[in-house]
């Protein structure tokens, strides 16, 4: 599976790069939303694993350009906040599915993920 | 009156105190002989600095007559009887050279009352003058004096006896008995007033007593009677014409009664005596004068006294009935009286306030309290908070007493705002609690994110490592996997508060056990006692919050422990709750710590290790719980917290 995780937090780019790559997945990540976007347009991906609070593009907003763009791919978004708008965002046709930062065990995310894809 | 009747050797219990200078008093004290031992003084301001003696008259000379003095000592020796010495020179009136005449004066009596007395006074003694052979007379007849006198001296410190009309008709047939009348004719104006008469003087039998309706004066022409008291001076005069004779003596006391029932009854009596009367000598009649001047002061100053009993009886009822305390308080903080409630609030008798200052007894303070403002000067209606006994909150009110002539005083109205108090603090406290939790919200997000990422990488290293369990690297990676997913609990439950509708289920053994798994390190140079009754490892509880109270608690006692630390942990099942007492060895706590303790941001720990945080979180989950704590510490011996939580809470 091809992925782009996004995550302005690099420990966690990173950690999950590793854990996604040690199942056998390609893994593109990225700090920011803008950079997120410029990856999408280059390439295609199978799945965009995309943190929702960023400094510069929220997650939500990488989400609508993608399908704006008719950008074909299964979204997880991943939050530490607890807000309505991820009820909102989660209930949405588009994204599959929301996990809850910290995750108490990486492996088991990268189960569930693939369960997803 | 004359001043030998003071000093009646039956009247002991007279303590005679001399106001002035004391060459005014010289024939006072050569007539009083060595036995009556009175003090003098210079003025009233030394007077008041001796010692209150019970019963005590107090003489002013001439030159100190002042409403002030007179009421300086009258308030501050209550129990005193005040009179006056006035010198009277006047040769016309009194041929026989210089006289000194008494009388005893109040200050409640008004400036017209006292005008009155003095007058009589000089009257009396102008009889003096004239009747040669009264003193002996007087002597022979000591015990006539020393009664009334008592009825006047007890009249100043008592207000009880003779009380109403009833009684001091009764005092008077006494005195006239005494004294050998026996014939006295009562008029009274009103069909009561007859009554009453009658029943006075059915206790006085050997007098002869007629009574009459003042309607029927006109039928009194045959007047046979001795001595005739009548209630109005209308009535004097009209039995004065009816009978055409000169009056020796006619006096005429008036005073108002308090209002009964909405009328105010204006009381008059007239004691009178004729000169001719039948069977009395000149000296018998003079002596009955003097007599009836000294009674008729005698009730004038019980009637005043009664109206001011009454009137200050209403008045203490209504303070009384107020449940609120209330004070009067003088310039130097002393109290001068208080009501009821007031007793109540500082839990002493209401007869042991006088005197003593507010703040100590109100506050148990040492020095006024913050904000009062100098009695004198304060004119603002703005109460000031002050402490009460039980921690108990009060705001204070002060007015002053606007009265011309005397010191000044105000009145303090207190009223109990412990709830309110109690209120607001807990709405500051709610409303500091949001401002943590949303704060708390804030930062636990921002750790959140690197938490994850620590989690995660060391995840990953650990699958890394799955070759190399056994080493140290494998081990140490373990360790911050462990503490970092602490760390994500500790984070859930601040965060909410702990809500741990999501928490998992652990029996109350387990949750002990774990948590002495985590603490460990902190606990490794303390001696740890665990005592967990069996029952226990079948009740379940909320895993983390069941641990993070516990865990909060240890981590509390373990800093407070040093050398030969020792911890107990008890867990006792109980029919339809379990305990788990906590107990330890450390510095312990002051009782204004423990007040503290729940108090967030309250830390006793060094300036960046402690977060202030962690009591306020074992309060809120013990809540949560439904369960109780309860914290007992001395300082330097150490502190035991028990926990009581229901088994119906099961997760």
């Amino acid at each position: 599976m091809n992925i782009l995780i996004v995550d302005d937090e690099k420990s966690i780019t990173r950690a999950l790069n590793r854990a996604f790559s040690r199942t056998g997945h390609v893994v593109t990540t990225a700090n920011n939303g803008s950079s997120s976007i410029s990856l999408l347009s280059e390439s295609s991906y199978d799945l965009l694993l995309i943190d929702l609070i960023m400094p510069d593009l929220t997650g939500d907003q990488v989400i609508a350009w993608a399908i704006d763009q008719h950008i074909q791919l299964k979204i997880v978004l991943m939050t530490a906040y607890q807000d309505q708008k991820i009820d909102e965002i989660s209930n949405s046709k588009k994204v599959s599915a929301v996990f809850r930062k910290p995750f108490n065990d990486v492996f088991a995310l990268v189960k569930e993920i693939e369960a997803i894809a | 009156m004359s001043t030998n009747i003071i000093v009646d050797d039956n009247v002991d219990s007279f303590k005679l105190s001399l106001v002035g200078e004391s060459s005014n008093f010289n024939t006072l004290i050569k007539k009083l002989g060595k036995k009556s031992n009175p003090t003098q003084y210079k003025n009233v301001s030394e007077l008041l600095n001796s010692k209150q003696r019970s019963s005590e008259v107090v003489i002013l000379s001439e030159e100190k007559i002042t409403r002030k003095a007179i009421q300086r000592i009258t308030v501050n020796r209550p129990l005193a009887a005040i009179a006056v010495l006035v010198k009277i020179n006047s040769r016309k009136n009194f041929p026989h050279g210089n006289n000194h005449a008494i009388t005893f004066v109040d200050q409640r009596m008004s400036k017209n009352a006292i005008r009155i007395n003095l007058q009589c006074a000089l009257r009396v003694a102008e009889k003096r003058n004239r009747l040669q052979s009264l003193e002996a007379f007087l002597n022979s007849h000591s015990d006539a004096t020393c009664q009334t006198l008592k009825t006047i001296s007890e009249s100043t410190w008592t207000a009880t006896v003779p009380a109403n009309y009833h009684d001091m008709t009764k005092s008077l047939l006494r005195l006239m008995q005494r004294i050998g009348v026996n014939r006295v004719l009562l008029v009274s104006s009103t069909d009561t007033g007859q009554v009453l008469t009658y029943e006075s003087c059915k206790d006085v039998n050997s007098v002869n007593v007629e009574i009459s309706n003042s309607k029927n004066l006109s039928a009194l022409n045959k007047l046979t009677q001795s001595v005739s008291i009548v209630n109005s001076t209308e009535h004097a005069h009209k039995l004065g014409n009816l009978t055409d004779s000169p009056w020796a003596y006619a006096m005429v006391f008036k005073y108002n009664t308090p209002a009964i029932e909405g009328n105010e009854l204006q009381q008059s009596f007239l004691v009178s005596f004729r000169q001719d009367l039948e069977g009395f000598n000149k000296n018998e009649i003079e002596l009955a004068s003097i007599m009836y001047s000294i009674i008729g002061l005698g009730l004038q100053k019980v009637a005043i006294l009664n109206y001011n009993h009454s009137a200050a009886r209403d008045w203490s009822d209504t303070f009384d009935s107020i449940s609120e305390p209330l004070s009067i308080i003088n310039k130097r903080y002393e109290i001068v009286r208080a009501n009821k409630a007031f007793s109540r609030a500082v839990g002493k008798h209401i007869t042991k306030l006088p005197g003593r200052k507010c703040y100590s007894l109100f506050s148990q303070r040492n020095s006024k309290c913050k904000n009062c403002l100098p009695i004198s000067k304060s004119i603002s209606s703005i109460p000031i908070k002050v402490d009460g006994r039980r921690n108990q909150k009060f705001y204070v009110w002060s007015y002053p007493i606007k009265t011309s002539n005397r010191e000044v005083q105000r009145i303090h109205f207190y009223r109990n705002i412990s709830v309110e108090h109690q209120l607001t603090t807990t709405l500051i406290q709610s409303e500091r609690m949001q401002a943590i939790g949303d704060l708390l919200t804030a930062v636990s997000h921002e750790i959140n994110n690197p938490l994850t990422g620590i989690i995660s990488t060391v995840q990953v290293m650990l699958a890394e490592n799955k070759k190399n369990v056994r080493t140290e690297l494998y081990e140490d990676l373990q360790e911050i996997e462990n503490s970092a997913l602490r760390a994500v609990q500790i984070i859930d439950n601040l965060l909410g508060f702990g809500d741990n509708s999501t928490d998992s289920a652990c029996s109350v053994e387990e949750g002990i056990s774990s948590v002495i798994k985590f603490s460990k390190s902190s606990l490794r140079s303390i001696d740890l006692e665990l005592d967990i009754d069996k029952e226990l490892s079948d009740i379940s509880v909320s895993r983390s919050s069941f641990q993070q109270i516990l865990f909060n608690i240890i981590t509390n006692a373990s800093n407070a422990m040093s050398a030969n630390g020792n911890l107990k942990i008890l867990a006792k099942n109980k029919e339809s709750s379990f305990i788990i007492h906590l107990e330890d060895n450390g510095k312990g706590m002051s009782k204004k710590t423990i007040q503290q303790i729940f108090e967030p941001f309250f830390t006793q720990k060094n300036k960046g290790r402690g977060t202030g945080l962690g009591m306020v979180i074992v309060k809120d989950l013990v809540n949560r719980m439904n369960g109780s704590i309860k914290i007992n510490s001395t300082l330097g011996t150490g502190t035991s917290i028990q926990l009581q939580f229901p088994k119906t809470v099961e997760a």
